[in-house]
């Protein structure tokens, strides 16, 4: 981890330039997620979700999106963190990803950010154990870290290790 | 090969050239087809020029030069049959598909070239056709020609000897006078001739098609609208059970607007119905090119082409008829020795009938040639290894074996047919249809072979039940029936698997809950429910815990990220506002029994 952060690449900066813009930002345990705003179609409550078989245990199932039938992640299965009864905090956020609505389940949302390029730095490397590729960068907002989703990523990871999953189901 | 880069200069007027011109070869073929049967009928040969003739202006026009001067040619000797110099011979007919096959060939490079796959290996050589046009043009004598078939009334009643010229002249004149009038009314009340003979002459007049207006739309958007009114059709339901107590005049406008909401469906789906006169047309065709290569005497009865489907129904139901038909004229009927040995009219039927009936729609082809042999398939089937030696089939099961891939009774292969592929496509696709076929046959009779179809893929009729806390739907398609079982009727096998005894058969039992992995509230058979299904010849009870009900329901596609999802074929919204998975009937016994 040491030395990322002081020697910056001149790519790695123009490329945090381009994530510069509005984040929907939201809580998962202690922590502060963004997801770029372009991204969010609508935030909704949690609703009735149907399980759909043979999945992993983070796709909670689909729900019932004004007449459409979309997936719901549950974001803290996702990341391995324990799962929670929902609240009335609980949110539903729906990306648009390639054309493809999903629901992405949070503890809570909490605010829209302007993120300037000089707030963001490129996410540290941790090892094995986390997987930084699905990071944009992390922000410092008044002295609160906020880590940056690559929900594309986040998303398109789900398909793989679904695939997986049902393999072993077989 | 003609230099065509220039057709990327704007695709969109080249793709619209191509629908167009293919609508136009699609209606010249089936017209040949109608001109083969009336030489003589000058309005055939009309509505063969005109779109003959558009697509040599329309290619022109493109610089698409090879479809130009195909198209040229044939417009020149349709020119000259429409002038009475040319008589239609089996010749000129022969030419004219020939013609149109260059034609399509050549339109679907152009299709290749826009879509930029590569089609440097394919040439079309149309030199040959067009010496066979010249030569047609340059060997026919003039003959005299027939003179045009009378187009009026009066005329044929003339012609017939029925009236004479002075009673037409009369008739006319009063006609001139009283406007609204019809000819054959005045000729009747005159006392001139009687009903009867206007009725036969009538029917000897050209038929004229209704032309009805069309406007071309993007199907994705017929689509998105029967979604919607899909949607629309639940939460109106939805409503309705909401207001049910409450007071009646809420409850009256609710039953209004029920009956606007259910008219607007049924016009919705109208939209994507079409006729499926196009695909018999093809049929036609076929069945005369399969029957002159077997060297066999086959007539095509085509009745219902008038019949709608919905339109992908449409799309995947061409290629099961084709393998059907081909079946029939090549194994079905009998050579024409045969034929007349087994006293049978030398010319071999064929028909092909569409038709509604309690909410489906059927496609029958039946066939008077020698029928299926049980005998022999059963043998065949056996030889194969499809059957074991000592099982016991029902007549259905039998005659279904036709449908077994790599199945094929014929002793020689011919480029027709026999191969044993084929007939199992004809079962998948109409499978993958929602549909059901059935055959019925009596040997040295013929054979029935008859197709169930749902009116619309998009709606299908599905049995509520409860497995748990959740809802699924089977489709009542796949369900045989429903039982609550006795005691003793479940008996495990090796401690694992179940079987349940339904009145002497032994099925396998499915527990839906352990593989959907939910938890049941019932796990005795004897206090819950089996439905017994059947998909593709295999038939098992499945556990579930309660039958809700009956419904009328929208198929929604789960995403892409559930397609390895087996046992599942889509999802609907139920009634509660809730997603409930649709069952894959077959996708469950594989996973359960295989």
């Amino acid at each position: 981890m040491e030395g990322v952060l002081s020697q910056q690449k001149p790519a790695e900066i123009s490329s945090l330039a381009s994530h510069e813009g509005k984040y929907l930002t939201f809580v998962l345990g202690d922590e502060e997620y963004g997801i770029e705003i372009l991204k969010v179609r609508e935030i909704i409550g949690v609703m009735a979700i149907t399980p759909v078989p043979q999945s992993p245990n983070y796709i909670k199932g689909v729900i019932n999106l004004r007449g459409k039938v979309i997936p719901v992640v549950d974001l803290r299965l996702k990341f391995g963190f324990p799962e929670k009864e929902h609240t009335k905090e609980t949110c539903i956020i729906v990306v648009e990803v390639n054309n493809i609505l999903t629901g992405v389940i949070v503890d809570t949302v909490s605010e829209v950010l302007d993120i300037a390029t000089e707030d963001m730095e490129p996410s540290p490397h941790f090892g094995q154990d986390i997987d930084t590729d699905v990071f944009l960068g992390i922000a410092k907002i008044k002295n609160k870290v906020k880590i940056l989703l690559d929900i594309d990523k986040v998303l398109r990871q789900e398909e793989i290790g679904m695939t997986g999953n049902f393999t072993e189901a077989c | 090969m003609e230099d065509t880069s220039f057709l990327m200069d704007d695709p969109e007027i080249v793709k619209e050239f191509l629908t167009e011109s293919g609508d136009h070869l699609e209606a010249v073929e089936s017209q040949i087809l109608q001109l083969e049967e009336n030489p003589d009928n000058m309005d055939i040969i009309n509505t063969i020029f005109r779109p003959i003739h558009s697509t040599k202006g329309s290619a022109g026009f493109l610089g698409l030069k090879d479809m130009g001067t195909v198209s040229h040619e044939l417009e020149t000797l349709l020119d000259e049959a429409r002038k009475g110099k040319l008589k239609i011979t089996p010749l000129i007919i022969e030419i004219l598909y020939e013609g149109v096959d260059i034609l399509k060939r050549l339109r679907e490079l152009v299709a290749k070239k826009v879509e930029k796959i590569d089609v440097s290996g394919e040439i079309v050589d149309y030199a040959p056709v067009i010496v066979k046009i010249k030569n047609a043009l340059e060997g026919e004598e003039v003959t005299e020609s027939a003179p045009p078939k009378p187009q009026h009334l009066g005329e044929i009643l003339v012609e017939k000897g029925e009236i004479t010229e002075d009673d037409l002249d009369k008739a006319l004149e009063e006609q001139e006078k009283l406007q609204q009038k019809k000819i054959g009314e005045i000729i009747v009340e005159k006392g001139i001739a009687t009903i009867e003979t206007i009725d036969s002459a009538l029917k000897t007049l050209p038929a004229t098609a209704p032309v009805s207006e069309t406007v071309k739309v993007d199907i994705q958007k017929i689509d998105s609208l029967v979604n919607l009114v899909g949607e629309l059709v639940i939460a109106n339901a939805l409503i309705k059970d909401l207001l049910e107590n409450t007071n009646s005049t809420s409850n009256k406008n609710i039953s209004h607007l029920g009956k606007i909401v259910k008219d607007i469906q049924d016009q919705v789906m109208s939209i994507r119905m079409v006729p499926i006169k196009s695909t018999f047309q093809k049929m036609s065709r076929l069945v005369r090119d399969v029957s002159k290569k077997a060297g066999k005497k086959v007539k095509l009865e085509v009745s219902g082409e008038e019949t709608e489907l919905d339109k992908s129904v449409i799309e995947s139901i061409g290629d099961p008829l084709v393998h059907i038909l081909r079946n029939s004229v090549d194994h079905g009927i009998e050579p024409e020795e045969e034929r007349i040995a087994a006293g049978k009219p030398a010319l071999g039927h064929v028909h092909l009938d569409a038709f509604h009936k309690g909410g489906n729609i059927y496609i029958e082809i039946r066939d008077d040639g020698r029928g299926l042999r049980k005998d022999k398939l059963l043998k065949k089937a056996i030889e194969k290894g499809i059957v074991s030696e000592n099982a016991t089939l029902t007549e259905q099961q039998i005659f279904g074996l036709i449908f077994a891939a790599g199945f094929s009774t014929a002793e020689k292969i011919t480029d027709i047919s026999g191969r044993g592929v084929g007939m199992d496509v004809v079962k998948k696709n109409i499978e993958r249809l929602r549909g059901k076929v059935e055959i019925s046959s009596e040997e040295g009779k013929g054979t029935k072979i008859s197709i169930k179809l749902p009116l619309t893929m998009a709606i299908i009729d599905g049995m509520i039940v409860q497995v748990g806390d959740q809802k699924y739907i089977v489709p009542m398609l796949s369900i045989e029936e429903s039982i609550r079982p006795k005691k003793d009727d479940i008996s495990t096998v090796q401690q694992r698997g179940e079987v349940i005894n339904v009145r002497g058969n032994i099925l396998p039992m499915v527990r839906l809950h352990h593989w959907y992995n939910v938890e049941p509230k019932k796990y005795d058979p004897w206090e819950a429910i089996i439905l017994i299904v059947e998909s593709e010849g295999q038939r098992c009870g499945i556990l579930v815990d309660d039958l809700i009900g009956q419904q009328q329901i929208v198929i929604k596609r789960l995403g892409e990220q559930f397609r390895n999802v087996k046992g599942v074929s889509g999802s609907a919204i139920l009634g509660d506002g809730r997603v409930g998975l649709i069952l894959d009937v077959g996708g469950i016994m594989n996973l359960a029994l295989n």
